[in-house]
């Protein structure tokens, strides 16, 4: 994120000041959590088969060594390749050997949060490989040089207008051709027509791998994602090793959730299950009709291991529907960009520590509020608040609180366990703030609570406390 | 890289011996999918196919023979003057007798194939762009949330269902399932019958550019399912 | 959610958890908690020497310090089987959820911790679950639009009883409150560390609070109370907050 301001909070100061995202924010959350509770309100299984697929997702990561050596076992039986990845370096150098090994000028690419992680596109480029996006979203992103903000909707932050004026500089837009979005989409879709036509190699995400049949799921709208993995003569599925079911059924179950959590879909246009390249016909049968000629899967790792058995290993249940990032009033109010990462919101504000550490992301889990909107409406119920506090317990222990904080929390603690002394702070505290106080309200708290004092005012504290006041009624 | 592999492995091997229970304490596998209760007579799961399919403006057509299907299908590429279409092979679309009805009327019926290799796959690939028209069968449908599933084979090619902007699915009435776990219950080998299976819930759609909804952004904008029976 | 084990008569007796919040800046919520409890014939005992439940400390990852307050807590409420009552949904977690895990580990406390977990409601909770009562006789003259807090309504899982009980109170029709579930912005430190969002989520709430019509804000933590009459105030706005204890405990139509 080089170009973006420098610290968390000054990212977020950016966008809080900025009313036109805030708007475009406010209006895309809104629209598809309205459109997540409306399919939910419609579906009176939800709760039922959220369960269920939380205990498929709980039992799959608890047994996820057996599930990944099943679901090698398939792929390959069908013909397919499994290549492993422990980091990110490694991820991207496996695809560009398979883009060496067989002659690859030109990518297509469907949507992936993990190929953002690895950062797999400038890894492409240093190779001379030609990757073009086509999520109509990602397309613009990479257009525009920009970052998604959003893992499901990756342009959120952006007005029509917005896409208007990058179509013209970069694409040589006419005005016609940029009149309303089935104009832009048209135009993208010519554009990016081309692309799917002569690439050597498709390049998608993975939505789920299910272990017993060697399958790898992919959910899209637009059908870029079939076009991706079924002209090119080259399909490269790449997927994080927590993304596994064990069945075809249990996929089912999570097909049920994803589109409905995600965008209040009942399922999305295209759910795509791919095992295997094109099957070619044994002993002079017949052959699929077409299809990708290889077939290879990159398991990618990259710090997932180490969660497995830990007190964060839920966090590996998230089939990134996006729904917490609707829900969360935070996201609401700033937007992805503000914090910084490749997974925004609630799950990011887990993930991205736990990945990466706290050294880097500890202002992300401080940005709650504790309020439990995510939890609320995750499909497989994850505790995310659960797992933020456990952020922020470690982040004391790192050393990484601020003093002011630590400090003040222990003096409050020492005070608190004495209660005579508390009283004595209670009565220290009403006095001072009745002081500062003028009819019962303080307009400008002094030290760090200043920041307290730029939106809202502080109440003078009672003159006798509640306790003080019974044991007086009790004479 | 097989270092990798052993590595890897080995650290969520680690991860599951340490094995931290989720604060629920539930790690068995929870079985079959739980029950959906939903129509499973043949009019209601029309219906409900209908409906669904219908809100996500994609078009049903009922039929009530194999004669019927053909004039309903001659009608909607007579409507487009359309004179050439991709499809798949006679003996996988619904009726068989579909493919040489449309030649005897003249219509260029391209083959999904698609060469292995490079050039000539792309120069296939470019000389069937501007069919305008693709038209499959299906391996089933889901009532409930109006969606066709379509499996590649020989002779089903992919692209039918994804190159052309419009696309004609012809279908049974007994194909249809009343939802998505029902049918995979009743097709638990269906990765086994082809390396591509794409449940079709209705034409492509887009909200990306500011939430306003566009269809046909890569994959056909124009889905019409005649349903026969 | 919270609840599994309501005791098996009706009590006639609870201890009193006041908060810290209340105890110093809302001693009023106090009172007309206590009011209203003995209206509904239950005495109220307040054991004495009530600090504060740790709960700002757990939230900042001062886990230490949190479970030093937690013990004193536990201290003070003893191990008897009397009920305790707690008129604020964020303590109540605290105590009923966040304590026991906190203190699991404690060869003392941790079976302790889990007895008083087991013991303590939710004011509304006890109302209208553990007595039984939606009507408690309470007229008001105000126009009351009602913000469900976060800890209360997800973390205690207390929805229906205070719509409830605001349902049966005698006055003017309740106005509703749009948006009314997302978070007023005040989750304790976070209005202070993140205090941009904080005040952005404060101004979403109080256009929702003057697009009621409500002359009156009611909730049931004074933690967000606090934070929405600091705003209302800063902008000069005549809606008054209460707890919902206040609007019980005013008037009797009895």
């Amino acid at each position: 994120m080089s170009s973006a301001p420098a610290t968390f909070y000054e990212r977020v100061d950016k966008a809080i000041g900025s009313p036109a995202l805030q708007a475009a924010v406010r209006n895309a959350t809104f629209r598809m959590s309205s459109g997540r509770d409306a399919a939910v309100a419609a579906f009176p299984e939800m709760d039922v088969v959220r369960d269920h697929a939380r205990a498929i997702r709980a039992h799959t990561i608890a047994r996820l060594d057996h599930y990944l050596r099943e679901f090698e076992t398939n792929v390959q039986r069908r013909g397919g390749h499994v290549h492993w990845a422990a980091t990110s370096e490694e991820a991207v150098a496996i695809i560009v050997a398979i883009a060496r090994d067989h002659g690859v000028k030109t990518v297509v690419k469907g949507k992936s949060m993990v190929s953002e992680e690895i950062e797999l596109n400038p890894g492409l480029a240093l190779a001379g490989v030609d990757v073009l996006e086509t999520d109509l979203g990602e397309y613009i992103v990479q257009l525009d040089d920009d970052h998604p903000s959003h893992i499901v909707m990756p342009i959120i932050h952006k007005s029509r207008q917005d896409v208007a004026r990058l179509f013209r500089a970069k694409l040589h837009a006419t005005d016609d051709e940029v009149a309303d979005a089935p104009r832009m989409a048209a135009l993208a879709r010519r554009v990016l027509r081309k692309g799917f036509l002569q690439a050597d190699m498709g390049i998608s995400g993975g939505n789920f791998g299910v272990a017993a049949t060697g399958s790898v799921c992919i959910t899209t709208n637009e059908g870029n994602g079939r076009l991706t993995t079924s002209l090119p003569r080259l399909h490269v599925a790449l997927m994080g090793i927590e993304r596994i079911v064990p069945t075809l059924d249990d996929l089912g179950v999570m097909l049920q959730v994803l589109g409905r959590s995600a965008t209040g879909q009942k399922l999305t246009v295209y759910s795509n299950v791919m095992s295997g390249p094109r099957r070619r016909g044994r002993d002079g049968g017949e052959s699929e009709s077409d299809g990708p000629e290889q077939f290879h899967v990159v398991l990618v790792d990259n710090g997932r291991s180490t969660l497995v058995g830990s007190d964060l290993a839920e966090i590996l249940y998230c089939i990134r529907c996006g729904a917490c990032l609707n829900s969360c009033p935070v996201y609401q109010q700033m937007g992805g960009h503000a914090y910084g990462s490749i997974y925004p919101g609630p799950v990011g504000a887990v993930l991205m520590p736990a990945l990466q550490g706290l050294q880097r992301w500890h202002d992300l889990p401080q940005a709650s509020s504790l309020c439990g909107a995510c939890k609320e409406v995750c499909p497989v119920r994850i505790d995310i608040p659960r797992m933020l506090l456990e952020h922020r317990d470690t982040t004391t222990k790192l050393g990484l609180t601020p003093i002011w904080v630590t400090f003040g929390l222990t003096a409050f603690r020492q005070i608190a366990v004495r209660p005579a002394l508390f009283r004595r702070a209670q009565a220290l505290a009403s006095w001072a703030t009745r002081r500062l106080a003028t009819d019962g309200w303080i307009k400008s708290l002094p030290g760090h609570m200043a920041r307290w004092s730029k939106k809202r005012d502080f109440p003078a504290f009672a003159s006798k406390t509640f306790q003080q006041q019974w044991e007086a009624r009790k004479r | 890289m097989t270092d990798s592999r052993d590595s890897v492995l080995a650290a969520v091997a680690r991860g599951v011996r340490v094995g931290t229970l989720p604060p629920d304490g539930r790690l068995e596998h929870p079985g079959a999918p739980p029950p959906l209760d939903r129509p499973s007579d043949r009019e209601g799961m029309i219906a409900s196919f209908t409906r669904e399919l219908q809100k996500l403006m994609g078009t049903v057509h009922r039929v009530a023979d194999d004669a019927q299907a053909h004039a309903r299908v001659f009608e909607l590429l007579e409507a487009r003057g359309v004179g050439r279409v991709l499809a798949w092979d006679d003996q996988w679309l619904r009726p068989a007798s579909l493919g040489p009805a449309l030649r005897a009327k003249g219509i260029v019926v391209e083959p999904c194939w698609l060469p292995a290799d490079g050039p000539d796959r792309t120069a296939r690939l470019k000389s069937l762009d501007d069919v305008v028209v693709g038209i499959t069968g299906a391996h089933g449908a889901l009532a409930d949330t109006g969606s066709i599933v379509v499996v590649s084979g020989p002779g089903r090619g992919r692209i039918a269902s994804l190159m052309p902007p419009v696309h004609i699915a012809v279908i049974g009435a007994e194909q249809l399932s009343p939802t998505l776990p029902a049918f995979l219950a009743a097709n638990p080998s269906i990765a086994d019958v082809g390396s591509n299976v794409v449940a079709i819930t209705g034409p492509s759609r887009t909200g990306d550019i500011e939430g306003t909804l566009v269809l046909g952004v890569h994959g056909p904008g124009d889905l019409h399912v005649i349903v026969i029976g | 959610m919270s609840q599994t084990q309501p005791p098996r008569a009706r009590p006639t007796r609870v201890k009193l958890l006041v908060t810290c919040l209340i105890d110093t800046v809302y001693p009023q919520v106090g009172f007309s908690t206590v009011a209203l409890l003995e209206r509904l014939g239950v005495t109220v005992d307040v054991p004495p020497n009530q600090t504060c439940c740790g709960q700002p400390a757990f939230n900042s990852g001062s886990w230490d310090d949190a479970r030093a307050m937690a013990r004193h807590l536990i201290d003070v409420f003893g191990d008897d089987n009397e009920p305790v009552v707690v008129p604020s949904g964020s303590c109540g977690d605290m105590v009923i959820h966040q304590a026991p895990h906190l203190l699991k580990d404690d060869p003392q406390y941790g079976a302790r911790a889990a007895a008083l977990a087991a013991r303590t409601y939710e004011l509304t909770q006890f109302i209208v679950d553990v007595l039984g009562v939606t009507d408690v006789g309470a007229r008001s003259g105000d126009r009351l639009t009602y913000h469900p807090a976060c800890h209360g309504l997800r973390g205690l899982g207390v929805a229906r009883q205070p719509l409830a009980l605001l349902e049966t109170v005698d006055g003017p029709p309740r106005c509703p409150l749009s948006d009314a579930e997302t978070c007023c912005g005040f989750g304790g430190l976070f209005a202070v560390k993140l205090s941009e969002v904080s005040g952005s989520l404060l101004d979403r709430k109080i256009a929702s609070i003057e697009a009621s019509g409500a002359d009156t804000l009611v909730a049931t933590d004074v933690s967000c109370l606090m934070h929405i009459a600091g705003g209302l105030h800063r902008k000069g706005s005549a809606v008054k907050v209460k707890h919902l204890a206040e609007v019980l405990a005013e008037g009797s139509s009895r």
